[in-house]
């Protein structure tokens, strides 16, 4: 009794320190994060952050310099290509570490050990997906590999050096907000940086959806409505380039796909995402002010803080170049040299088939390929919660690759033998070294390294533009392409049919490309490749032209370019799609005698095209042709039963020449048939009632397209406050000027190639810093909201002088 | 006396120690000097709150950017009554019950047990 008297006070002491020293729950650990002498304080930076600095390493061999410009970006200086790639590695992890072991636990699906439950299926699916186990045979395979294992092992143990170092204080805020710490870096860790990559670029497919389709109206509805190739199209190579190989037989069997199924297949694989997306162009001597090529890029994906991009110089005597790297990545990704710059856009062709699968029993032990029982292979997976909480899931495996996960009812066949889709990825393909490419264009000299380099990629397979100071512009969409029959994947495969398996690959030198073709420019913006002269089966869907289609439009008129004109097209707003399809739709509306849509339809009649921030028009329109699309579709395809939409082009083809098609009835309505126009006026008048609920109603500003756009930025691990929204730019879906709400633009570049010392401009929406108590953290976002470019500073060597550095930091062999 | 003695070897020991360093430091200061129980609550806890609210508030002043408001908004997400209270406000008032109650319960718990021992 007295015990307590005397030391209840004391007792409640040390539970407090212990309850406030861990995070509980969704909550994080309170006293260290608010504590001004370890917590979130700590991360705050100033002046005095940013002096010059001595450090000694154990792990580089000779002095190293890290020259910093005015915008933080790292012009590293080394003497051989090992430090180099530590130093890569150090002034990375500097930066970036949190987001860095970020991106590997998505790829790993480990997000529960740091989040804890609530990222239990996203986890799950990531698991299911396989691309931890074909990172740590990816990374198995590498260590044969000469070349990459050294920059591998270079760049993780400049990561480890950083790690080695940090302490609690230093480190970034996410990790003190979520209670836990950096683990070492590894070249597996790298590769799973890369899985993550290739999940964004290729990790969707409609084939469920399409069987859907197939199921419900057959295969002459869907030959109609979803044709392999659109009606209006600008493919990447030019029509007309002519193919100078012999392709490769491929033989298309008798059945097609998996046979019916008794319900619809709902598998949530995500259908590949339109927004993700890029531009890149090149224009040759002959449309350059300078007679040399200029070449841009522009990679569209999701908009997070802290960028996926990271800007940096690097240089040895082997090398030196400027351009992002991908944090967690060694080497340099988009970018240039003295003498050549490249690009890349997404190919998005169909590399993710689905096969159904007959198993032979409950547990899944055999399934059925060739007429044979084949053994499947179990792995368990181990998702360890934040709590320490241990949950388990088997992931079977055939030879197609993993099973994913299948809502739909086990007993697709038969009660006792039990049906499943395997997938058949591009991801999971362990062979080749894709950080090579990297490497050899990084050093590249000409047109023939370029094509050298482009040989060792495997996937996501890019659009990989170059321009020379030798004046040659080229473009290949690149990586290794399945060797398919046409329509291949389109539909869920039989995975019991030998004959459905991948055939093999296409030849490398295959690939589509083009060298220095007579228009004077090369360009891609992920449509088709090819037009379908092109002997092989990429895909039967692409993204849609729009923005391909203004881009080689404006390429076409442009005379004596300069950076500022290709600058221009970056920033460029008009919308093709609205070109094509509202001279249609605006008389439709002028039959109305409803009052209510008038000055509405007024503003639209008005509109220049332009999907600008402060064009009421272009909110409309884009909130309109979504609605109008779901109008015509949504009945017969509906999205809840995981049915496809056709596509915008097909779609506008039919408004524009079958204006009677039965697909224009709204079939939920008993009594009455719709017709075109019932549509059109119907959908224009629900948009604007949406519009008028979430805006209130229609004045200049508060429907202004920027403001409604509303385009964010988010936090890569979604801390509000840790975001920016509210971003007042233009552009939009399909728009070259790529921003929509969450997605756009994440790093303009453009080069001017010269024989002397080529000109580089450049940003991204974010800043080099991942701390966001840092003003690096954001400081390029305004300016490219703007559209502006910055010059960037590519040093010819580590003496050059410029008023752009600001600090030196010097690295050193520990003695 | 105490909270200049709490102030100045609490703020050492918490510039290089872990963030509760505070709490055996007002401990053993309070045990030495306090004469009551509350004597030493009220002491620490004041001791502890100045230390903590004074380096943030130096913290804060110098740095390009607040992470207090930042850090403000993760916990209110910008939205709700929370978000009407002015952040800084809001976030020295975590720390400041946080120190108050490490702060305080350390320095009342150094009175209390040396009056075990005696």
């Amino acid at each position: 009794m007295r015990f307590i008297k005397h030391f209840w006070s004391y007792l409640v002491m040390v539970g407090l320190i212990y309850l406030l020293h861990n995070p509980i729950g969704m909550l994080p650990p309170l006293g260290r994060l608010f504590s001004p002498f370890e917590g979130f304080l700590q991360n705050s930076t100033n002046k005095s952050t940013l002096l010059d600095q001595n450090l000694d390493l154990e792990g580089v061999k000779e002095e190293v310099k890290v020259i910093y410009d005015v915008n933080q970006v790292p012009h590293i200086f080394a003497n051989n290509e090992d430090d180099l790639y530590f130093a890569q590695g150090y002034v990375m992890a500097k930066d970036r570490i949190w987001q860095m072991e970020f991106y590997t636990m998505v790829a790993a699906g480990r997000l529960t050990e740091i989040v804890g439950e609530r990222a239990l299926e996203y986890d799950r699916y990531n698991r299911r997906l396989g691309m931890a186990r074909a990172a740590a045979k990816i990374a198995e395979n590498l260590k044969s590999d000469p070349i990459s294992s050294k920059i591998l092992d270079a760049y993780t143990n400049g990561v480890n050096s950083y790690i080695a170092q940090i302490d609690y204080k230093n480190l970034p805020v996410e990790y003190k907000i979520l209670g836990y710490k950096p683990t070492a870096w590894s070249p597996y860790k790298t590769i799973l940086m890369l899985m993550n990559m290739r999940n964004t670029l290729n990790g969707g497919s409609d084939d469920f959806r399409m069987s859907n389709v197939v199921d419900e109206y057959g295969l002459d509805t869907v030959k109609d409505l979803f044709p392999n190739y659109p009606a209006e199209e600008s493919p990447i190579i030019p029509v007309g380039t002519p193919w100078n190989f012999k392709p490769l037989p491929v033989t298309t069997p008798s059945k097609v796909m998996a046979g019916k199924n008794d319900d619809k297949v709902i598998v949530k694989i995500p259908s590949p995402a339109p927004e993700i997306g890029s531009n890149n162009w090149a224009v040759g001597g002959a449309k350059s002010a300078t007679g040399l090529p200029i070449l841009s890029n522009d990679p569209h994906l999701g908009l997070t803080l802290p960028s996926i991009w990271y800007q940096m110089q690097l240089s040895c005597p082997t090398v030196n170049v400027y351009g992002v790297a991908l944090p967690g990545c060694p080497g340099i990704v988009i970018g240039y040299n003295k003498d050549i710059a490249w690009g890349v856009t997404n190919v998005g062709s169909d590399v993710m088939d689905f096969y159904k699968i007959r198993f032979n029993n409950p547990e899944k032990t055999h399934y059925m390929y060739n007429n044979k029982w084949t053994p499947t292979t179990k792995y368990t997976e181990e998702f360890r919660l934040k709590s320490g909480k241990i949950v388990k899931d088997t992931l079977i495996y055939t030879h197609h690759g993993p099973v994913v996960y299948n809502e739909s009812k086990e007993s697709n066949f038969n009660k006792n033998a039990p049906a499943g889709h395997a997938m058949r990825w591009i991801a999971l393909e362990t062979s080749g070294s894709d950080l090579m490419i990297f490497y050899y264009l990084n050093r590249a000299k000409n047109y023939d390294d370029y094509r050298k380099a482009l040989t060792f990629y495997t996937a996501p397979a890019q659009n990989f533009i170059f321009a020379s100071n030798q004046n040659d512009i080229a473009i290949t969409p690149n990586g290794k392409l399945p060797l398919k029959w046409k329509e291949q994947g389109k539909f869920i495969l039989d995975g019991s049919m030998p004959e459905h398996d991948w055939q093999g690959w296409i030849p490398a030198e295959q690939n589509p490309t083009v060298k220095n073709p007579p228009r004077g420019f090369v360009s891609s913006a992920n449509q088709f490749s090819a037009d379908p002269t092109y002997p092989y089966y990429l895909g039967w869907k692409f993204a849609a032209p729009n923005r391909a289609v203004r881009i080689n439009e404006r390429l076409t008129a442009m005379k004596n370019a300069n950076a500022d004109s290709l600058r221009s097209i970056l920033n460029d707003n008009y919308n093709v799609a609205a070109r094509r399809i509202l001279p249609t739709l605006l008389p439709i509306l002028e039959t109305s005698k409803d009052a209510s849509i008038a000055p509405a339809r007024e503003i639209m009649k008005k509109w220049d095209l332009m999907n600008n921030p402060d064009a009421v028009g272009a909110t409309i329109y884009e909130r309109w042709v979504k609605e109008l699309e779901n109008w015509i579709w949504e009945d017969e395809f509906p999205s809840k039963q995981f049915m496809l939409h056709p596509t915008e082009d097909r779609t506008f083809e039919m408004i524009k020449k079958q204006s009677t098609a039965k697909w224009f009835d709204n079939k939920n309505t008993k009594d009455k048939v719709e017709t075109i126009n019932d549509i059109v006026l119907g959908s224009f008048k629900a948009t604007l009632d949406s519009l008028t609920l979430h805006n209130g109603p229609l004045t200049p500003e508060t429907w202004a397209w920027a403001k409604v756009k509303n385009t964010s930025i988010s936090h890569l691990g979604k801390i509000p406050g840790f975001a920016r929204s509210g971003i007042m730019n233009g552009g939009g879906r399909g728009i070259v000027n790529a921003t929509t709400e969450s997605t756009g633009p994440s790093w303009r570049m453009v080069i001017e190639l010269d024989k002397d010392w080529p000109r580089g401009y450049g940003l991204y929406p974010g800043g080099q810093s991942g701390n966001v108590g840092s003003k690096y953290y954001d400081n390029m976002v305004d300016k490219w909201a703007a559209g502006k470019l910055d010059t960037l500073v590519f040093m010819k060597n580590k003496d050059e002088k410029s008023a752009k550095l600001t600090r030196t930091m010097t690295i050193k062999p520990k003695k | 006396m105490l909270y200049l003695l709490i102030l100045i070897i609490g703020g050492i020991a918490s510039y290089f120690g872990p963030w509760w360093i505070i709490a055996p430091v007002a401990l053993a200061l309070c045990w030495w000097k306090a004469k009551t129980p509350k004597e030493g609550y009220l002491v620490s806890a004041a001791a502890t709150v100045s230390l903590w609210i004074g380096y943030a508030t130096f913290l804060n002043a110098t740095a390009d950017v607040s992470l207090v408001d930042k850090v403000a908004e993760m916990f209110t997400g910008g939205v709700g009554f929370l978000s009407k209270i002015p952040k800084i406000g809001l976030v020295f008032t975590v720390m400041t019950l946080i120190a108050t109650a490490i702060g305080g319960f350390a320095g009342m718990s150094g009175v209390q047990m040396r009056r075990y021992f005696k």
